[in-house]
């Protein structure tokens, strides 16, 4: 999963277009990025891989490239 | 007013670090007071708290009260526009702050308490009454017509009464505050409730690090009572293992609908009586509640009143004690009105009752709540106004017309949605009218998926209805 696959469903989750993400995105440096927007992205995360997170991995996701890391797993 | 504050328990304050015992609580109030004081505060006065969530918060809180003053509580987050749209309405004659940022609008004088000497002794009591406004809390209305609902100090002391009756123990150990302060689940449910019990409260902060640190937070602060809002478990139940330390006795959740799936998982997670409450701030928070353990989980089920009547009304206006209506209630907690609205307060006061405006059914076992009759989105917890925001958004140059509406949500319960179409021979951009309502507006009141339209969606009637502008745009079915 490439990151810019991460990228779009980041942005899907904050409803921001794609282009105004940066590929250092983090938590708590992208305004949209706030808690209830986190979730949904943990959501988004969960279907797209078609199964649960466990609460370690899915507490781990503060960024980007944690992103594309959990969806290459 | 003269609060029991003898018997009040200590505020552990996580962010910034430090424990307030009741005797440095009592003498940091003293010493605020008496520098309200001199500042000629005293009864009839209003005092804007324009910050929350710490010990000082609550220690200028009770220093306002034992002036005799009113405490408007505000959201820190409000602009500098809504911050002056709220003190036009309210009139305070000084707002307190906690840092700079916080100063902007108020336009009066504003001032920072943190750095008051304590002192030993209150001042002397102002002749303060019982019926006199202890608290505004505003629930809409800030870019528009506020509405403040004013909590006498009766109504508080009566409904914290009440709490302590139906929630006992667990209150007089450690509570944790998870809610902000300047609204009414906050304030007087998860904080003041406790506080006046003898128990501790903990401050936590909010948003996804409660949410990921709930469980150690609970063992490690040897969490005894707490309250909530749905979207806080949405989060937690997904980020936080279980605590193991077995000290939580008892959970509230309110301020938004809890489901019977996620009320189960709330009450299997924590180990604890959890507590699915009905609560409105025009009652100066909870009305009643349904226990996981004494009266069963289900859908909507908010139990039995904790004092006062329930009943609900018909279309045909008639109050029954038993049916299916809009929920009525009576109860010493109620408010003394919308601030300056009597046409607000004359349209929700109806022979003795409060109406909800929740639709559902009352039967001898309690309330079962359906839904809501009020146009309003419940964002996490926190209420949006539509219609405030179709005339937000209209002021913009290039709008013709705009109507907010609800979109389901599988965390927030709900977000807010906007249907905008633009004035004829303008190429619309929708980024342009996010950019001046987050301008003017808090983050959690601004729209988060906005539409441009041709038309906006009416009823075969051809009047604007919320529900058929969400079906049409995002193509639902009518149920």
């Amino acid at each position: 999963m490439s990151l810019s696959d991460a990228k779009a469903l980041l942005a899907e989750a904050l409803q921001v277009a794609p282009a105004t993400l940066g590929d250092e995105a983090r938590l708590g440096a992208v305004e949209a990025w706030d808690s209830l927007a986190h979730m949904r992205l943990i959501l988004a995360i969960e279907e797209k891989r078609g199964a649960p997170l466990d609460a370690e991995t899915a507490a781990g996701i503060e960024s980007l490239a944690d992103i594309a890391r959990v969806l290459a797993l | 007013m003269r609060i029991a504050l003898a018997q009040c328990g200590a505020i552990h304050d996580l962010a910034a670090g430090r424990a307030l015992a009741a005797a440095d609580l009592h003498a940091a109030i003293a010493g605020r007071a008496a520098a309200l004081k001199a500042k000629g505060v005293g009864r009839g006065a209003t005092i804007v708290i324009g910050h929350g969530g710490s010990a000082g918060f609550f220690a200028d809180l009770f220093a306002v009260w034992a002036c005799g003053a009113t405490a408007a509580c505000i959201d820190a987050s409000l602009t500098p526009g809504e911050r002056a749209t709220v003190a036009a309405f309210a009139r305070p004659v000084l707002a307190l702050v906690s840092c700079p940022a916080e100063a902007d609008g108020w336009g009066v004088e504003t001032l920072s308490l943190a750095g008051t000497p304590p002192a030993a002794d209150l001042p002397v009591e102002a002749a303060s009454h019982l019926d006199d406004a202890a608290l505004v809390l505003f629930t809409s209305g800030t870019t528009g017509a506020p509405k403040g609902v004013v909590l006498t100090f009766r109504a508080l002391f009566a409904r914290i009464a009440l709490n302590h009756a139906a929630i006992g123990d667990p209150l007089r150990g450690r509570t944790l505050v998870t809610l902000p302060t300047h609204f009414g689940h906050g304030l007087i449910g998860n904080a003041l409730t406790p506080l006046l019990a003898g128990g501790d409260i903990v401050l936590a902060p909010r948003g996804l690090g409660l949410a990921k640190d709930l469980a150690r937070l609970i063992d490690a602060e040897r969490i005894t009572f707490m309250s909530s809002v749905p979207t806080l478990w949405r989060m937690a139940l997904k980020l936080s293992s279980p605590p193991a330390g077995g000290t939580l006795a008892r959970v509230h959740v309110g301020s938004a609908p809890l489901s019977a799936a996620l009320w189960a998982d709330i009450a299997a997670w924590s180990r604890a009586e959890t507590v699915n409450c009905l609560g409105i701030t025009e009652t100066a928070n909870w009305i009643g509640g349904a226990s996981s353990r004494a009266d069963g989980i289900a859908d909507g089920y908010v139990g039995r009143p904790w004092g006062g009547s329930v009943a609900v009304r018909l279309d045909d206006g008639r109050v029954m004690a038993a049916g299916e209506g809009e929920i009525v209630v009576q109860t010493p907690a109620l408010m003394q009105g919308y601030l300056d609205r009597p046409d607000l307060t004359a349209a929700v006061l109806e022979a003795g009752w409060y109406r909800t405006g929740d639709q559902g059914v009352v039967e001898a076992r309690g309330v079962t709540v359906q839904g809501r009759l009020k146009d309003e989105i419940n964002r996490a917890g926190f209420k949006v106004q539509p219609a405030e925001l179709d005339m937000l958004i209209e002021q913009h140059a290039d709008v013709a017309e705009a109507c907010a509406f609800a979109i389901p949500d599988a965390v927030s319960g709900e977000i807010v949605g906007a249907a905008v179409r633009f004035k004829s021979g303008v190429s619309g951009d929708l980024e342009a009218v996010r950019a001046f309502c987050r301008e003017r507006l808090r983050r959690e009141a601004t729209p988060e998926r906005w539409f441009a339209v041709d038309e906006i969606p009416r009823t075969p009637r051809g009047k604007v209805s919320r529900e058929a502008v969400r079906r049409t745009l995002l193509g639902e079915t009518a149920s």
